[in-house]
């Protein structure tokens, strides 16, 4: 039997469930969508990737319930550049606009929420242009 | 308690096999290898590290058949600043490491993951010299 993960094609806004923790999530909308996470808890994880480069002005939003906060580095990779690396201490979103903020394929990365309700991220980031932060 | 499972290659060739997905897959041949994918199926992931550094030929991972190859690895030398390369997923069909300019040294660390159409790679390759992409066809 095959070790697999579960992969969840996401074309529309949608809210994550704690029941999909553990799933690796492909994110396909060129004209962009919202993705809101569950309320934090211990040991939660989702991982994305990007199977479909969302266009400017749309975006891919990843974005925490209100009470809580996401921290860490997403590096924003573009091809045969040198990498930026983005910051996050105490953000509410993850914006990707197709460009200088990434959500090109090539983007994959991990969300994993701790005992604060802390979600924290790490991965790269598919960008263009001048590089800037994704983190909102 | 979670352990990941461990497997050496050794040889020129190998195939990966579904029933392996989830494992730790280490490169272990300086005069290099070719590994291929398992034919694409949703939810197949592998983890890939190199043990020993190739200096002869070149790590290749690459995809079964006609499908293609997407993702992000950042080409990193030590104390230096690092340089990214991308793979289009649709027409890379394999990351390839020549053990200097593309990769494949000691302390490359990338993930592939199937999302059931192509392959998303993710992750660090240990480089030296002049950085150059990885992804090729």
């Amino acid at each position: 039997m095959d070790n697999r993960i579960r992969v969840k094609s996401i074309t529309d806004d949608v809210t994550l469930g704690k029941n999909d923790s553990g799933s690796l999530f492909v994110l396909k909308s060129a004209d962009g969508l919202t993705v809101t996470l569950p309320t934090g808890g211990r040991g939660l994880f989702y991982d994305f990737v990007v199977g479909t480069s969302v266009t400017a002005p749309d975006k891919y939003e990843i974005k925490t319930q209100t009470a809580d906060k996401i921290r860490g580095v997403l590096v924003n990779s573009r091809d045969d550049t040198a990498s930026k690396s983005f910051v996050a201490t105490s953000s509410d979103e993850i914006d990707m606009d197709g460009s200088t903020t990434g959500g090109l394929i090539g983007t994959g990365f991990r969300l994993v929420c701790d005992n604060d309700g802390v979600w924290n991220v790490f991965g790269l980031n598919g960008s263009s242009g001048s590089e800037a932060t994704p983190f909102a | 308690m979670q352990r990941r499972r461990f497997v050496d290659i050794t040889s020129a060739t190998a195939t990966l096999g579904r029933n392996q997905s989830g494992s730790v897959i280490r490169f272990d041949r300086a005069a290099g290898i070719v590994i291929t994918l398992p034919t694409a199926r949703a939810g197949l992931w592998y983890d890939f590290l190199v043990k020993t550094s190739v200096t002869s030929n070149a790590y290749e991972v690459e995809a079964a058949g006609t499908t293609k190859v997407g993702g992000a690895l950042v080409n990193s030398k030590d104390d230096t600043a690092s340089k990214s390369f991308l793979g289009d997923g649709s027409s890379d069909t394999k990351v390839s490491m020549n053990g200097t300019t593309t990769g494949g040294r000691v302390g490359t660390y990338f993930r592939a993951f199937c999302d059931g159409t192509i392959w998303h790679i993710v992750g660090d390759n240990a480089s030296s010299g002049s950085e150059a992409t990885p992804f090729s066809s």
